[in-house]
């Protein structure tokens, strides 16, 4: 998987672009399309394929080490952690989905408990 | 490294009784790329040009590399490039010619660099420079800033005239030079939509004074705008924590806070009995928020 290419940095989304990477990186684990082992592209490579600035791309492989997402390794890439992450992680990774269902929800008046019955719903049907 | 490149102590510089730069205090350190924005006239080419020594403070003091900026020496100069929007080209000489004189004012000329560069935004070296178009007349001005791969580059609007495409190809080189080495690179523009991949700060010029001196990750995180649509009218003043700015009109609201903790929207909600949207605001809204 080429993942220079594969990141998908949104500058006008008024989200973070350091946020962007790292949200990024922790969906392609969690969905195990990165396994534990597997090398991220260096910052430069990152940073000159999207012209991002490099401090950025740096800030985001720092926070992925801080939260051991990632490791660094002597004089070669980044990699993926082994290790299970904990139901709380992967909760915080759909919040911002959960945000904006909330919203549209409210823009278009649906009351709460019409919403969460809707979800219910969603979550007794067939797993997709 | 901890030393800055450009460090600006409580800079004032008047023209006539006119402050054009109002007690401006800022750092620049090796690798930042920073964005200059503000309006025509907000101080931004006054401040690239005292940050060289061509303009003199009136009070204060800037010092570049370690040297007070209107006495550098010629070995701190080497590594300084500029672009400002008057350029000081030669309208009859040729473009190869230009080059070579230019070429011969630094020790550290980088042929290769400048020929690849010219070759690549297709400028031919055999035109007198006036009869080049503007914007290629800015790139061969951003090519001889260059070519003595200097660490310190500042650039008033260095890319006004260029088209679409040319300046996607300039910022990428721009982020190219940073991922080379540490550099320091100050750029003054109106597309504040460039600054929004490649700056890791942003100054903000207003009237001559740096209203934003801030990295541009943590005021897109900090900078929110609330909207606010209440069941009774609301009060004149909503007192929501680090508000720049609000909008009050009867029983809705839009707000403009900036804070580093997440506002608690259900608190907000219930303080004012109404409904509110939170989002992020994009580094151009929050630049038009702070310039309107």
């Amino acid at each position: 998987m080429d993942l220079v290419v594969l990141f998908d940095i949104n500058p006008h989304s008024g989200v973070p672009l350091y946020r962007q990477i790292l949200e990024q990186v922790r969906r392609l684990v969690s969905s195990g399309q990165l396994q534990p082992g597997d090398e991220l592209p260096s910052v430069r490579e990152v940073a000159r394929e999207h012209a991002i600035n490099p401090m950025t791309v740096s800030r985001a492989y720092s926070l992925m080490e801080a939260e051991g997402l990632v490791e660094r390794q002597r004089g070669k890439p980044m990699r993926i952690r082994a290790g299970e992450q904990s139901a709380d992680d992967r909760l915080e990774q759909i919040e911002a989905l959960l945000e904006r269902l909330v919203l549209a929800a409210r823009q278009l008046d649906i009351p709460d408990q019409t919403l969460i019955q809707a979800v219910s719903k969603k979550l007794q049907g067939p797993k997709t | 490294m901890t030393t800055a490149a450009i460090e600006i102590q409580n800079l004032s510089l008047h023209y006539g009784r006119q402050a054009a730069l109002d007690r401006i205090s800022a750092e620049a350190r090796a690798g930042d790329i920073i964005g200059l924005v503000g309006r025509n006239g907000a101080g931004k080419t006054t401040l690239l040009e005292a940050l060289v020594g061509l303009r003199l403070a009136d009070t204060g003091q800037v010092r570049v590399l370690g040297q007070p900026a209107d006495q550098l020496n010629a070995r701190a100069r080497e590594r300084i490039g500029l672009v400002f929007q008057e350029d000081e080209l030669f309208d009859w000489m040729p473009v190869w010619r230009h080059v070579d004189l230019v070429s011969g004012f630094y020790s550290n000329w980088q042929e290769d660099r400048v020929d690849e560069l010219l070759r690549s935004w297709a400028i031919p070296a055999d035109k007198r420079v006036g009869t080049l178009s503007r914007g290629q007349r800015q790139m061969l001005a951003i090519a001889l800033a260059l070519g003595h791969d200097p660490e310190i580059l500042l650039l008033d609007e260095p890319v006004s005239a260029l088209d679409p495409v040319a300046r996607r190809d300039f910022l990428s080189r721009l982020v190219d030079l940073a991922c080379d080495s540490a550099r320091t690179i100050i750029f003054s523009t109106h597309l504040i939509g460039d600054l929004e991949t490649i700056t890791n700060r942003l100054w903000l010029l207003s009237r001559g004074r740096l209203l934003i001196d801030g990295e541009t990750d943590l005021l897109r995180e900090h900078t929110r705008r609330l909207k606010i649509q209440a069941r009774s009218e609301l009060p004149a003043t909503l007192g929501l924590a680090g508000t720049l700015r609000e909008r009050i009109d009867k029983r809705s609201a839009e707000v403009i806070i900036s804070t580093a903790e997440q506002p608690d929207r259900r608190d907000i909600e219930a303080r004012l009995d109404a409904r509110v949207e939170i989002e992020h605001l994009g580094l151009e809204a929050l630049c038009l928020e702070y310039l309107s």
